[in-house]
């Protein structure tokens, strides 16, 4: 066991490094001299010299990606001209916020997702399922700043109940946190709540028509039991497969939802720093974000493997 | 693949696969639905010149604000713009953005996977940088591709072409392995037949199910991304109109001028909606084994 999470670990390096090397050179496609960009159009040419020599602009490329990687390795992003901070200060300070979306919406997620998928599995083609299934459809169709929008005109401008904008940190409460959190979590789950009931269903189908499952009915075992014992436990292995995916496409989600409500969390900095063209931060923030899903890909691999030890990764 | 021998034993009139599998997509009722609802919107889409009230970009300063009427269905922004005949032409740039980018993927991703599953040595690279890709969720590498590239057109299209092509490259892949180990692929290559010809021939034609209904799939999400990049602001740039920056610049009058944001949100809905019909009725009926991918 030990060997095997130590392996799906040593696995993950090459991902990061491939990530890492992707966003090195995604970065220099960029049209235009980054250092003229930095100083800005009509800059004194030995300053924007000096800002070449100091990036390290004029070495061979190579040079410059390794240089980039042991940066890395040192958690050093660089520097932000724009924000006068460092990059991976910039994004500590708000990566709280977008976890904070994130975690809120998966906490909806899960539950209704996997009940909704349940439910219209057992009730198959009645009305019941017809109505969930329609349901989750349309949570994956409706663009979620559309959704975002409506909602604050309904649960903001004309009802009053929950703020437009805004993020309080949870040091000042939880309550406070979470009703600030509410909305912006709610609009963003939706279009998860919907995927994962979808493939829910799938998966409970296909376990309720094992034979298992009519032998539990067959030796009187309560429908209750069946459905719960021995068909949803099955189906969970696959639906806790894709939990983590899950979250990380609400981590990804999160950055939309964030431009809607002002919360002040990654994705308003990923998005302000594309708006400047400040592209230290753009590559630190893409690269903390994608080490960040390589990291989360792991670790449900590896509760995975302690959940189920048939498991191996071949 | 195992019915082979039997068909001799069945009536002259046998259908083929095609034709059986086309008789129950049409039996299908989301699959009806889903093809009707797109036909309608690529008909307004084509139509969109000679249904509309002139250009998109038309000002009119005298009736800014109109809420929908006879005249504007739906109604004018703050521009004077007919809001109708910018989600029309919405449509266009939407419907084309989201179809291109859904086949560059299946056609990039196809012959990544193919080549991951055939040649076995460029495997684990192959699928590592897949892997590395995978890792952004789409909208996130959407938006880094988007940010280097500037605001245009194609550069979405770029954007969410990298996005999606691990998606179908993982499907491919995943079939591929499978049949290069059937007995007609073996025969085939005893026969020497060359790698191009039994991939061509034999290896494509038989992944082409789950790379179907997964192209289905992400002609939705790209559809919903690229409103979601013009939204932001880094997507379809303006005055192009385009579904998701009709939003945007309606969002600031969203109370007193609902309807600017209202109806290019409800075309993006229907048009995702319409897909997803399509989509799940095509893997119902092709590749009932093949799980929703995100």
């Amino acid at each position: 066991m030990t060997w095997l999470i130590l392996r799906r670990i040593a696995q993950a390096v090459p991902v990061m490094l491939i990530v890492a090397i992707l966003t090195f050179l995604l970065m220099k496609m960029l049209p235009g001299d980054p250092a003229i960009l930095l100083a800005g159009e009509g800059a004194d040419p030995d300053k924007i010299e000096a800002l070449r020599r100091s990036l390290g602009l004029d070495r061979p490329l190579l040079v410059q990606l390794g240089y980039w990687l042991l940066n890395l390795v040192q958690f050093d992003f660089g520097i932000s001209p724009f924000l006068n901070q460092p990059v991976s200060e910039a994004i500590l300070e708000r990566i709280p916020v977008t976890l904070s979306v994130a975690v809120v919406a998966f906490v909806m997620t899960l539950p209704v997702g996997i009940a909704m998928g349940v439910v219209a599995a057992y009730w198959r083609d009645s009305w019941i399922d017809t109505t969930v299934m329609s349901l989750a459809l349309a949570g994956v169709s409706v663009p979620n700043f559309w959704l975002a929008i409506l909602a604050v005109i309904l649960f903001s401008v004309t009802l009053g109940w929950l703020p437009s904008a805004g993020y309080v940190p949870m040091r000042e409460g939880f309550f406070p946190w979470l009703h600030a959190l509410i909305m912006p979590a709610a609009v963003l789950a939706l279009f998860q709540i919907g995927y994962l009931a979808r493939m829910t269903r799938s998966e409970m189908l296909e376990v309720l028509d094992q034979d298992y499952v009519r032998t539990a009915r067959a030796k009187g075992v309560t429908e209750v039991r069946t459905v719960s014992k021995h068909a949803f436990r099955n189906a969970l292995v696959s639906v806790l497969t894709v939990s983590g995916y899950i979250f990380s496409l609400l981590v990804g989600g999160s950055v939309v939802i964030e431009q809607i409500f002002a919360l002040p969390g990654i994705g308003r900095l990923l998005v302000q720093a594309i708006m400047a063209r400040d592209i230290v931060v753009v590559q630190g923030s893409m690269l903390f974000l994608g080490f960040l899903f390589v990291a989360i890909n792991v670790l449900v691999d590896i509760l995975y493997t302690i959940a189920d030890p048939r498991v191996n990764y071949d | 693949m195992t019915d082979a021998p039997v068909i001799s034993a069945l009536p002259a009139v046998a259908h083929s696969p095609a034709r059986l599998a086309l008789r129950r997509l049409l039996r299908h009722r989301s699959f009806r639905i889903g093809v009707i609802l797109l036909l309608v919107l690529i008909l307004a889409a084509v139509l969109a010149p000679w249904i509309s009230n002139g250009k998109p970009n038309a000002t009119s300063v005298r009736v800014r604000f109109t809420p929908p009427s006879w005249d504007y269905p739906f109604g004018t922004d703050n521009f004077g713009r007919d809001i109708w005949t910018r989600v029309l032409y919405g449509a266009q740039v939407s419907l084309w953005i989201g179809l291109t980018v859904a086949i560059l993927s299946a056609i990039f991703g196809a012959i990544i996977g193919v080549c991951a599953a055939w040649f076995r040595r460029l495997d684990s690279l192959l699928m590592r940088v897949m892997d590395a890709l995978m890792a952004f969720p789409a909208i996130l590498l959407a938006m880094g591709v988007s940010a280097v590239l500037g605001p245009h057109i194609s550069s979405v299209i770029i954007a969410l072409t990298s996005a999606y092509i691990p998606r179908c490259a993982r499907i491919v892949r995943a079939s591929a392995l499978v049949i290069r180990e059937q007995d007609y692929v073996e025969a085939a290559r005893i026969a020497g037949g060359s790698d191009l010809r039994i991939i061509l021939r034999h290896i494509l034609p038989n992944c082409l199910a789950p790379l179907l209904v997964t192209l289905t799939f992400i002609f939705a999400y790209a559809i919903l991304a690229e409103a979601t990049l013009s939204f932001l602001g880094i997507g379809t740039p303006p005055p192009h109109a385009s579904w998701g920056n009709i939003v945007a610049q309606g969002r600031d009058f969203a109370i007193e001028a609902w309807w600017i944001m209202l109806f290019p949100g409800l075309a993006i809905s229907i048009a995702a909606l319409a897909i997803n019909l399509l989509g799940d009725g095509l893997r119902d009926v092709l590749d009932p084994r093949l799980k929703i991918e995100g």
